[in-house]
This record gives C-alpha cells, structure tokens and sequence, in this order.
C-alpha cells in the first residue's frame, strides 16, 4: 500500500518523485520516526506485556482447563470406581441379608422344635405325674377305707369279754419279756 | 418338774404321811387330777380367777364329798384356792411319784379303756415287778382313746400292747 501511495504522489505537480515538498518528507519522516519510536518505547512494551499476560491468561487458562479436564476424568473414573464398588457392596449386602435371612430362617426353626419338644416333654411327664397321682390318691384313698373298715370291725368286736381277753394277754406278754 | 410343783407334792406327802395313808391319798390325789384334766367344764371352772376361791374350794368339796378322803379333799381345796387348779395333775404326778419312792415303789401309769379289776391290777404290777425288777404303784386311768388293751408308762419306759397303736400301724403300714 505504501508503493502505491509513492506511485500517486509522484504524480503531483512538484516535479519531484515525492509528492509534496522534500522538507516536509523529511520532517514528516522524522516526526513519523518520534512518534513510532515513542509508541515502540512507551507502548511496546505496555501491549508486549499485555500480549504476555494475556498469552499467560491463555496458558493459565488452557493448563487450569486441562486441570478441570483431567479432575473431571478423575472424579468420573472414581465415580465409576465407586459404582463398581457399589454394585459389589449391593450385591454383598443383599448376599449377606439373603445369609442372614437363612440363618434365622434356620435358627428359628431350631427353636421352634426345641419349643415343641420341651413342651412334648412337659406334657409327657405331667401325664406321667398325673397317672402316679391319681393311683396314689386311690391308693391312700382305698388304704383310708380299708382302715376305717377296720377300726369298724374292731370296735364292733370289742365287747367286754375281749377287753379282759385283751388286757390279760398283755399281763401275759409283759411277765413273760 | 418345777419348784412350786414340787414344794406342793413335799407338802402332799407330809399330809398323807401325817394320815398315815401316803399310798390311799396319793391314789385318790391321782385319780381326782385325771378327773379334772379329763373335763374341760371343770377344769376351766376351778382355774377362773374371776370366780371367787371359797366358791371354787366349794365346788371340790361338793365334787368329792364321800366319794375321797377328808385329807385328799383338803389337799385339793388347797390348790384350788391357791390358783394352780392349772398344776393340779403335775402336782398329783409329783406327789406319786414321791410317795412311791418313799415306799420304794416306782409309779406306773396304766391306761386302759375299760376298767381293770383288783385281780388284773395285781397280776399286771406282779408282772411288771418281774419284767422291770422294781416294785410298781400302779395308777390306773380310764381312758376310751385306748380302745382296748393297755398303755403302761414307767418313768420314761412305756409299753404300748393297746388297740389304738395296732391300728396306728397297720395305717402306716397301709
């Protein structure tokens, strides 16, 4: 663009390659020279480092998504880790809560045919009892009769005739010892 | 035996030996103590501190009027007006018991249920003296709980031929 413009300004009318006067080329030259020595000097340096952070921030930026990246990989593969562990964990609870139900499954009926036996038992021996309770109450109920049928029979043959026959054998027995 | 129990028999036996009967009061003594043991009515009667003791003395007397001596009659009235109607028979038993030994006798108890005759009581004391060794002084008492046949006690011995300890027996046995 600038070949251009040096094409155009040949064409004016000082008769010179330049466009306009060799002067003010020249201090036109040197005020563009201050002025983009002054932007190099003052503002280079200013956008230099602006591109520099901002170069910086891309990095930062890039690294801290990397950063996100690979946590995020990371919190996906534990989470994974932990799926798989709760499924194992899952499948072990409902393995021992299956054990655990067969177990009391077992156990109570265990105990429930200890309760039946001990209560067989019991019965058997209540029905034990019983039996020798009643024959022993029959028996000291036939043995009060019998005896109150011979205290009957006694007494009625306690006349006065066997009183004296009663007390002379006693005389008899007690000389005799 | 307690002491007043046994001050009473000395006395009982100074009376009967001052009588000169020991062995005829100290059977009617025992026989009156049986007597009054065997009857609740009497012997809760002659007891009762709220009767008056000259009314109690008085029922003895009227009790046994001709039916014991003058001197076993005193020595009745004598307990009774002093309160121990209670301690009559343990008294009676002491004095027994003393008068026998003072004639060298050993008192027997013997209960019957029917009466003995003189000749039964002769033949039973003869037979004790030969099982025993010792001369006895029989002291009969009546009593219907025997049933029939005899209870002889001496001292702590006793020897039980009666139909109540057969019955006894054979319900045990039973």
């Amino acid at each position: 663009m600038n070949t251009d413009l040096f094409f155009i300004a040949a064409e004016g009318p000082n008769g010179y390659f330049f466009p306009s006067d060799f002067k003010e080329f020249i201090w036109g030259s040197i005020s563009f020279l201050i002025v983009a020595s002054l932007l190099v000097w003052k503002v280079g340096p200013i956008i230099s480092k602006m591109l520099n952070d901002a170069q910086a921030s891309a990095v930062a930026e890039a690294n801290t998504s990397d950063t996100a990246v690979r946590e995020a990989e990371a919190e996906m593969a534990s989470l994974k880790t932990e799926l798989g562990d709760a499924d194992a964990e899952g499948r072990r609870i409902v393995a021992e809560a299956h054990d655990t139900a067969n177990q009391l499954r077992v156990d109570e009926n265990a105990k429930t045919q200890k309760m039946v036996n001990d209560m067989w038992e019991r019965a058997q021996n209540d029905v034990v009892s019983m039996r020798g309770q009643a024959g022993s109450d029959i028996q000291g109920e036939v043995s009060a009769q019998a005896i109150t049928a011979a205290e009957a029979v006694v007494l009625e043959s306690l006349d006065s005739q066997t009183h004296v026959g009663l007390i002379d054998d006693y005389i008899n027995q007690v000389g005799a010892s | 035996m307690s002491d007043r129990v046994s001050y009473y028999a000395d006395a009982m036996l100074s009376v009967a030996r001052g009588e000169g009967n020991i062995g005829g009061i100290s059977n009617e003594m025992f026989t009156v103590a049986r007597a009054v043991e065997s009857n609740d009515d009497l012997r809760s009667t002659l007891v009762d501190q709220r009767i008056p003791a000259d009314r109690r003395q008085q029922i003895v007397e009227d009790l046994l009027d001709n039916k014991a001596s003058a001197a076993t009659v005193g020595l009745v009235s004598m307990v009774v007006g002093a309160g121990r109607a209670g301690e009559l028979g343990k008294m009676a038993d002491a004095f027994a018991a003393k008068a026998a030994a003072e004639q060298s006798l050993q008192v027997a108890t013997v209960r019957t249920a029917v009466p003995m005759t003189a000749d039964q009581q002769t033949r039973l004391a003869a037979a004790l003296k030969k099982s025993t060794g010792k001369d006895v002084d029989l002291k009969v008492i009546v009593d219907p709980s025997v049933v029939g046949g005899v209870v002889t006690t001496i001292g702590d011995t006793v020897i039980d031929g009666s139909v109540r300890s057969r019955l006894s027996k054979l319900r045990e046995t039973l």
